[in-house]
């Protein structure tokens, strides 16, 4: 209808690149590098305002936030990797058994899996961080027992539409076994679903971090996370707003560029849903 | 001729082009006349389908006509206002899609649907009359059930329902013309019959010019008056059916023409070497798995059949949608188990094999399946799914390995395209793919599954030329399902026809197109219009 | 069709039996004497000996599973260490104020967001769909409990417009209620718009692509009618399905939100006891939530033919 055909796929991996790439690039320059200790209290900074100094300012303690908010990058995006990480391969692993296997493996897998489903996911990250307690640690393991279902359901759900597709059925008809088949056909068509998956699961559980760490059952201070930070500003929200702004602003962007990268990835595996 | 009254369509160099500026129909001309059935014929690519939306300016987003005027009963509506516009869909000008799976609206009630247009254009009428007309118009279709049916959602109904209720709707508003854009290329060839027959019954009672969009030269040689052939967006030939295809002038309509299949006089001897497949009493049951309130039942798919292919042969199984014939070849490849009977391949029995026993069986016997589209590995590249053939045979080199996918590949006219990705090729190319990997090991018998339905006509014709000269260098036999009869007539040695998943006749395939007296086969035979076609060419 | 709903109807059963399962098994994983964790550190051998024995400790685990879902069942769910209250009750009462923020805020935001998805989807390409889209991504990569402080401090500091703290009943007064619960519910509603937006987009977009959207125009219809009529039901359907899993997860995660605005609502209260290491309210929230979640499900399911049908030929 219109004359026009916007670039989606172009704008959007473009400028979710730039705004995840440079969350990124702050979370790796932080594990050589910061402008001042995270931690190092500085009695004389409190509530300095923004300045060249502390361009995002300084806490209740004199802590740069530049600094504290590029630390919590690092932690933020570790946890998420490391979580998305176990879901993945748990997931894959039991989607794939569950989505090839049928019978009682596949029907037990299943009765699990559904029942954990049946919880949203950050009621189940709040019950389970109830049990672990917060801890870094605790966290990847609450959000990645959270967040492996969906894996799991989608990973099967794509196993059982690809058995079906005639090249499944060539394979088969060539000779090969069942987990040669399995690896060398099934797994790789389901990569293009899983890949979409991630890429909004790194989001979820960023965000999922975050709050957790803002209600204070996450990552324990004195280590910075964005949503600790947050949760420490909330007092002194009137007087010295700007404690406020980073680390927020920080998951906004993160998140933002998430979700573009994952629209540009889903555009080009899918290219039905392009704009 | 008709210089007083003129024509009810009349399109002078039409031209439709990307918004990039590329064409995709390039100065096309016709008309059709008065009661008339014109065919616009090509295959895919050709832009029959663009014209036939241009009409009512239904181009899809991302093209646009930009020159050519399309005049109807004489009034220039290329750029008529909304509101003509409007009043001309439907009321008028009536269509007809290719899909009745998906054309008709999965949420709303039929009698709703047929509703909405009498509501459009005759907004007098009330809603009992309405009703009423809308059940009278079903009947007139063949639908019985009338009332029950204006009630119900279109997924209670198949295929070829939804086709005559989709003309029933369209048909209701009497239209001065219908475009039928591939109305039956969905339906079996039975179905395809009926609704077809019904089309042009009702448009000839009615005097409703029709614009018939297809690709299949029997359907244009038994339904048209005149006909226009596209290649490439481009018109090639034009002018009475009779003459078009009886004596094309152009290259293009030729080789559409000659890529009818024909019967081809046998080679003196038959070749009837040693059985190498036989199945007896060979039965395959769907079993339903029962709800929570519904008990288990079965689907008796095929239903205790015998056959025998020999070596070099090829036997065909034809039949509508629904016979078994499908089920048939994947119980024989063991993809479905069969719930009785037995299958001995060079008189192994089958069903009993162990692992050595299926591992030599899948070795010597392959399978050519329908859908280019989904039977190839999208992530992997040709020359590897050639070669993935070669994995499970032993004492084979690397470098001999290499050569024998070249020389696999040139086989079948793809020399060079080992780098290639499924998706860079057409369809064609892929089902050449596909008879590659089926034929790299030399198997002794290919199940081919609908080898050529999914193609263009002209591909048709190569596809099945080239199985055949495989067939002669190679000597496999071949189990060749289909339900394309001119297809079957020209490469089976021998006919096997089922219904409703029990054998119904079988024989030489001359025996059983010229001499059958069996009914459904008679049915068959006649509701193919390649068939008709290819047999009145040779008269 | 009375198959397909009495059949969603009866898999709701074994769902609700393994999420209690799951609350119950959640708990008891916790190290430690559930005993000793329920009275607190402070309690004497006896009192817990009698309380093991009135709790039935001693039985099997499944029987003890029985026993707890039996009076769950029958709206008895323990109560809390810290003050001895029972929690059923403290939960309903809690319960209130979440539902009534996370109802208002879905029913707007979804009356929001599906004209305008749509639209954005009818005009696809055009300036209208790219800020639209552009403006949902945005909204949905803001954390709700960032763009919460933002709000305060606009709206509650610097104009003064709402009260900062604080929660009054609505059974108090109501008009005093909804200032207090106006920012938590906007807070909602902005980042809900932006899922829901997306979600009817892509439907919309789906669904126009379609023969039977392109045989409406051909049998005249007006584009107005080809929304309305032709793709708002089969475009809805899966923000129908959204809607459910959105509840969910908002009910799931409204304890940030809840932290933001200071309002004591059963995101808050599960939280509190997590903190105050107050298992039996932590496994009451835990069960509650999870089974209003399964039972919005449910009921969306069962509402879901009436945007298809098809589903219920199956």
């Amino acid at each position: 209808m219109s004359a026009f055909r916007f670039p989606w796929r172009q704008a959007n991996a473009l400028i979710g690149g730039v705004l995840l790439g440079s969350i990124l690039l702050a979370a790796a320059v932080a594990i050589l590098w910061t402008p001042f200790d995270p931690l190092g209290i500085n009695l004389r900074a409190r509530f300095a305002a923004p300045s060249w100094g502390h361009p995002f300012g300084a806490d209740e303690f004199g802590r740069d936030v530049l600094s504290r908010a590029m630390s919590g990058a690092l932690t933020s995006t570790s946890v998420a990797l490391l979580t998305v990480t176990f879901a993945v391969l748990i997931g894959t692993a039991l989607g794939l058994v569950t989505g090839y296997m049928r019978g009682w493996t596949d029907r037990l897998i299943m009765m699990v899996n559904d029942a954990l489903l049946a919880f949203p996911g950050m009621l189940l990250a709040l019950g389970l961080m109830a049990v672990i307690g917060p801890n870094r640690y605790g966290i990847v393991l609450a959000l990645g027992i959270a967040y492996t279902p969906s894996v799991v359901r989608v990973v099967r759900g794509t196993v059982l539409s690809i058995r079906e597709r005639e090249f499944v059925e060539a394979s088969r008809v060539l000779g090969n076994g069942e987990v040669f088949t399995m690896l060398r056909h099934v797994l790789p068509n389901a990569f293009a679903p899983l890949a979409v998956l991630a890429t909004s699961m790194f989001g979820w559980v960023i965000l999922s971090e975050s709050a957790l760490s803002f209600l204070g059952l996450g990552v324990p201070p004195p280590a910075p996370t964005w949503g600790n930070m947050l949760s420490a500003a909330r007092p002194y929200l009137e007087s010295a707003p700007w404690l406020g702004i980073a680390p927020g602003l920080c998951i906004a962007v993160t998140l933002l560029g998430i979700n573009l990268l994952g629209d540009a990835l889903r555009d080009k595996l899918d290219p039905r849903m392009a704009g | 001729m008709q210089s007083e009254i003129p024509p009810v369509l009349e399109i002078t160099g039409l031209k439709i082009g990307l918004l990039q500026g590329q064409l995709v129909v390039d100065d096309v001309s016709l008309s059709v006349g008065r009661g008339e059935v014109v065919a616009v014929v090509g295959e895919s690519g050709s832009g029959k389908t663009m014209v036939a939306r241009s009409v009512l300016g239904l181009l899809p987003p991302g093209l646009a006509r930009s020159e050519g005027i399309i005049r109807f009963n004489g009034e220039a509506i290329q750029q008529a206002p909304w509101k003509r516009m409007r009043a001309l869909r439907g009321g008028e000008i009536g269509m007809v899609f290719q899909e009745p799976m998906v054309s008709l609206n999965p949420a709303i009630r039929i009698g709703k649907q047929m509703e909405e247009g009498l509501a459009i254009h005759r907004p007098k009428m009330g809603r009992e009359e309405r009703r009423k007309l809308c059940a009278d118009m079903l009947r007139r279709v063949g639908i019985d059930d009338a009332e029950r049916c204006l009630m119900a959602f279109p997924h209670e109904f198949s295929g070829g329902m939804r086709q005559r209720m989709m003309l029933a709707s369209v048909m209701m508003l009497e239209p001065k013309l219908l475009i039928a854009d591939e109305p039956t290329t969905a339906l079996d060839s039975l179905t395809q019959r009926e609704v077809l027959d019904l089309m042009v019954g009702l448009t000839r009672e009615m005097g409703t010019a029709v614009l018939l969009i297809t690709h299949d030269l029997g359907v244009v040689a038994r339904y048209s008056q005149r006909c226009v052939v596209l290649e490439k967006g481009r018109l090639v030939e034009s002018g009475p059916t009779a003459q078009v295809i009886g004596a094309p002038r152009e290259l293009y309509t030729r080789r559409l023409v000659e890529a009818i299949p024909r019967p081809r006089p046998r080679d003196g001897a038959e070749r009837a070497g040693e059985v190498v497949l036989s199945v007896e009493k060979l039965h395959v049951t769907f079993r339903r798995r029962g709800g929570l309130f519904q008990r288990a039942t079965d689907m008796r798919a095929v239903k205790g059949v015998d056959l025998t292919v020999r070596a070099g042969e090829t036997v065909a199984v034809v039949g509508g949608s629904g016979s078994g014939k499908t089920t048939l070849g994947r119980a024989i490849l063991r993809l479905v188990e069969p719930s009785g009977g037995t299958i001995r391949f060079k008189g192994m029995p089958l069903l009993q094999a162990g692992r050595a026993g299926m591992h030599s069986f899948r070795m010597a016997c392959q399978l050519i399946s329908q859908d280019p589209y989904s039977s190839l590995d999208p992530r992997m590249r040709v020359g590897d799914i050639v070669g993935e053939a070669l994995r499970l045979l032993d004492g084979m080199s690397a470098s001999g390995k290499h050569s024998r996918i070249e020389e696999a590949l040139a086989e079948v006219g793809l020399a060079g395209y080992e780098r290639r990705f499924p998706h860079q090729l057409s369809g064609g190319q892929r089902q050449r793919v596909a008879i590659a990997r089926a034929l790299i090991r030399r198997p002794e018998l290919v199940i081919a599954d609908e080898p050529i339905s999914a193609l263009d006509m002209t591909i048709q014709k190569q596809i099945l030329d080239l199985l055949e000269s495989l067939q002669r260098s190679h000597g496999f036999s071949c189990l060749f399902i289909s339900h394309d009869l001119a297809a079957v007539r020209q490469i089976a040695n021998r006919v096997i026809v089922m219904q409703e998943g029990r054998i119904v006749e079988q024989g030489e395939t001359e025996a059983v197109f010229e001499r059958s007296d069996h009914p459904y086969t008679r049915a068959l035979l006649e509701a193919s219009p390649a068939l008709t076609l290819s047999r009145k060419a040779i008269l | 069709m009375g198959r397909y709903l009495l059949g969603r109807l009866l898999t709701t059963i074994p769902t609700l039996l393994l999420v209690s399962f799951s609350v119950f098994l959640l708990i008891r994983l916790v190290p430690g004497d559930p005993i000793v964790l329920m009275l607190g550190d402070a309690a004497d051998e006896e009192t817990v000996r009698d309380i093991r024995e009135a709790y039935g400790l001693e039985k099997p685990f499944f029987v003890q599973f029985g026993l707890w879902l039996l009076k769950a069942m029958s709206g008895d769910l323990g109560t809390s260490i810290s003050n001895g209250a029972a929690v059923a009750p403290l939960i309903l009462d809690r319960f209130q104020v979440s539902a009534s923020i996370v109802v208002i805020a879905i029913v707007v935001a979804v009356a929001i967001s599906v004209p305008l998805g749509m639209i954005a989807a009818w005009r696809q390409n055009s300036l209208t769909d790219i800020l639209v889209v552009g403006g949902a991504t945005l909204l949905l990569s803001l954390p709700s409990f960032w763009l919460g402080l933002l709000l305060l401090l606009l709206f509650g500091l610097k104009l003064g417009w709402v009260p900062v703290v604080g929660y009054i009943s609505f059974a108090e007064d109501w008009q005093g209620a909804l200032t207090y619960i106006l920012l938590p519910i906007v807070t909602l509603i902005l980042i809900e718009i932006g899922v829901v937006t997306r979600m009817a987009r892509a439907s919309t977009v789906e669904v126009l692509r379609l023969e039977y959207i392109t045989h409406a125009r051909a049998k005249g219809v007006s584009e107005g009618s080809v929304l309305m009529r032709h793709a708002l039901p089969n475009a809805f359907a899966p923000t129908w399905t959204l809607i459910g899993l959105l509840l969910g997860n908002l009910l799931g995660g409204i304890a940030v939100v809840e932290t933001v605005f200071t309002l004591p609502g059963l995101g808050r209260l599960l939280v509190d006891a997590i903190f105050a290491r107050d298992y039996p309210i932590i496994q009451g929230c835990l069960l509650f939530t999870a089974v209003i979640y399964v039972i919005v499900n449910l009921i969306v399911d069962l509402c879901y033919p009436l945007f298809d049908p098809r589903v219920m030929a199956e």
